[in-house]
């Protein structure tokens, strides 16, 4: 079976990966909603032009907090 | 392995097929404007929505297949509820969402006429169109072989009792019967899953002890490069959490077009958002099954019986007709999204761009019911024709229907976000990402490779996530460089298609 130099390039890059530490990519998982929580809760909900009263983007940022801060728990727990 | 079914349980799955039926055709009665028929007249309220878009993500052979993967490889198949929905559904949300809706579209192809040209439109409308006629003949399959394993029944007559249901309601009442009905069958889908996950942790001594009994590998949620999984930590990351769904959070029309009818930009954000909470809690009830039957029956040949094993043994008289309920409201809250949004494609990106440009609402409305009964019937033809050939075809053509995904979200990207992207960029990216894809497709084929004596390109089972990673980052190259090697499009153009 021969092999290309796309094979090499696969294998390459399957070699780094291999190296990460799994738990390093543990907290990548974590870190990925944690980020999008910070973003969510820092962001401005809205543009000039919308139609969103300040109860509507709160209730927005709540909800989408909520479901941000299950991911954390879920990937800091298992 | 079959399981018996008592009148109890027919009379229970009876009622509820009756209740979703009645509950279309009663919508259908308000349906008078192509607006009403594709976009509920967009009055669609974000609760309805929310339940629909986890109702549509979750058809029934994946309730079976989703609980198998977890009875073989564990736990770590939760990711694709979890890290591989939640934060695209929360992006979407905030920012891809409520530009959609303001530009007043029905398809996102529509969309991408406004940005970049109908080339490009019409290239991808064709591609959700041949994915959506191929995957309705395929769920209907998947399902009928599943509740003929099930219940003895034969698959013509599960797949015609279906299609002729499904197909009822949602040439009747459009997108707005489609997101009620998918409501209840969002409700009964818990409440059969949540029964038989109950009635399996009591069987082994509650949570606390199933917990315990689970191996630290059957936990993981990482795993590994080399897993003998399809789940290794870098497809689920670079394929599935940032590329697989983002596109199909932001870019499935089947899933985008029920927030295009929500009442407003408000309404259809906080669809997306409830929708994200409910699907933190889905692998519960749909991954604990699979992991509660590798503790009570290790032995079962293959990971799809786990939950037909758990239904045959634990559910009593009544539960069965409840799971047999929620398992046919999977299958048929998938399947009229599916319809409605392949309909909305043929008539808005063929019918009105090439056909006819005057065709006022009524016309639309004739259009759109008459394509749905259409892919109805070739929906029935293509999955009984499906299951004359041999298991490996539809296999293949779900693998083939990925194909595109990373592709498209390339192009919509780049076509939200970067002023510079051009038409002519984006349909050479868009190609030579699909390109790329079927390209290592067949460099994995076996019977490809062994014809042209070369080693299979990937190492892992079913490479899928990692297609769309590679589909993705060429189109990416492609893309920004014949973007800025071709003009600017106008600036009239990208004013209000570009998100600022």
């Amino acid at each position: 079976m021969t092999r290309t130099f796309l094979h090499q390039i696969g294998e390459t890059i399957r070699n780094a990966m291999a190296t990460v530490p799994l738990s390093l990519v543990g907290w990548i998982f974590v870190a990925i909603p944690l980020l999008l929580l910070i973003w969510v809760l820092r962001a401005k909900i809205g543009t000039e032009n919308d139609e969103l009263d300040p109860r509507q983007s709160r209730w927005l940022r709540i909800g989408a907090a909520t479901a941000l801060l299950l991911q954390i728990v879920i990937y800091g727990l298992l | 392995m079959s399981t018996t079914l008592t009148t109890l349980d027919f009379v229970l799955l009876g009622l509820y097929l009756a209740g979703t039926l009645g509950l279309g055709l009663w919508i259908g009665r308000s349906v008078r404007t192509g607006e009403d028929f594709f976009l509920g007249g967009r009055r669609l309220p974000w609760w309805a929505i929310g339940m629909s878009l986890v109702a549509t993500d979750i058809g029934g052979p994946d309730i079976i297949g989703v609980g198998g993967a977890a009875y073989s490889h564990g736990m770590a198949v939760a990711n694709f509820e979890w890290i591989g929905c939640v934060p695209a559904m929360i992006v979407g949300a905030l920012v891809f969402i409520p530009f959609f809706w303001r530009t007043g579209v029905a398809t996102i192809p529509e969309y991408l006429e406004l940005r970049f040209d109908v080339r490009v439109r019409t290239a991808l409308s064709v591609c959700w169109q041949i994915f959506m006629a191929c995957n309705l003949g395929v769920m209907l399959l998947a399902s009928a072989r599943m509740m003929s394993e099930l219940f003895g029944w034969g698959e013509t007559s599960c797949i015609l009792v279906t299609a002729v249901l499904v197909g009822t309601y949602t040439i009747v009442g459009g997108l707005a019967a489609v997101v009620y009905t998918d409501m209840i069958q969002c409700s009964v889908m818990i409440v059969g899953c949540l029964g038989v996950l109950v009635l399996g942790l009591v069987e082994l001594g509650g949570p606390a002890e199933f917990w315990s009994r689970l191996e630290p590998a059957q936990k993981a949620l990482v795993l590994p490069v080399d897993t003998d999984t399809p789940f290794p930590w870098t497809g689920i990351l670079f394929g599935l959490a940032l590329i697989l769904s983002p596109a199909y959070w932001i870019g499935n029309q089947a899933i985008v077009q029920r927030a295009l009818g929500a009442k407003s930009p408000f309404q259809a954000q906080a669809a997306y958002v409830w929708g994200a909470i409910l699907k933190s809690l889905i692998p519960v009830i749909i991954v604990g099954p699979g992991l509660v039957a590798m503790l009570l029956y290790p032995d079962l040949k293959q990971g799809d019986h786990a939950f037909p094993q758990l239904v045959a043994v634990l559910l009593p008289t009544g539960l069965r007709g409840i799971f047999l309920a929620a398992f046919l409201a999977a299958l048929m809250s998938s399947v009229d999204s599916y319809l409605n949004s392949a309909s909305t494609l043929v008539a808005h990106d063929i019918y009105k761009r090439f056909i006819n440009r005057n065709a006022d609402s009524q016309a639309m409305l004739r259009v759109g019911r008459r394509v749905t009964a259409v892919l109805v019937v070739w929906a029935i033809g293509c999955a009984l024709l499906m299951a004359r050939l041999d298991e490996g075809i539809y296999t293949i053509f779900q693998t083939l229907m990925s194909f595109f995904q990373g592709p498209a979200l390339a192009v919509l990207i780049a076509g939200t976000l970067w002023k510079r992207a051009t038409g002519t960029g984006a349909l050479v990216g868009f190609l030579g990402g699909l390109m790329t894809t079927v390209g290592q497709f067949l460099l994995n084929n076996q019977t490809v490779c062994e014809h042209l004596g070369l080693q299979p390109l990937f190492q892992i089972e079913d490479p899928f996530l990692y297609y769309s990673i590679w589909g993705f980052l060429v189109s990416c190259f492609l893309l920004v460089t014949v973007s800025l090697a071709t003009p600017r499009e106008p600036a009239e153009k990208t004013a209000l298609t570009v998100l600022k």
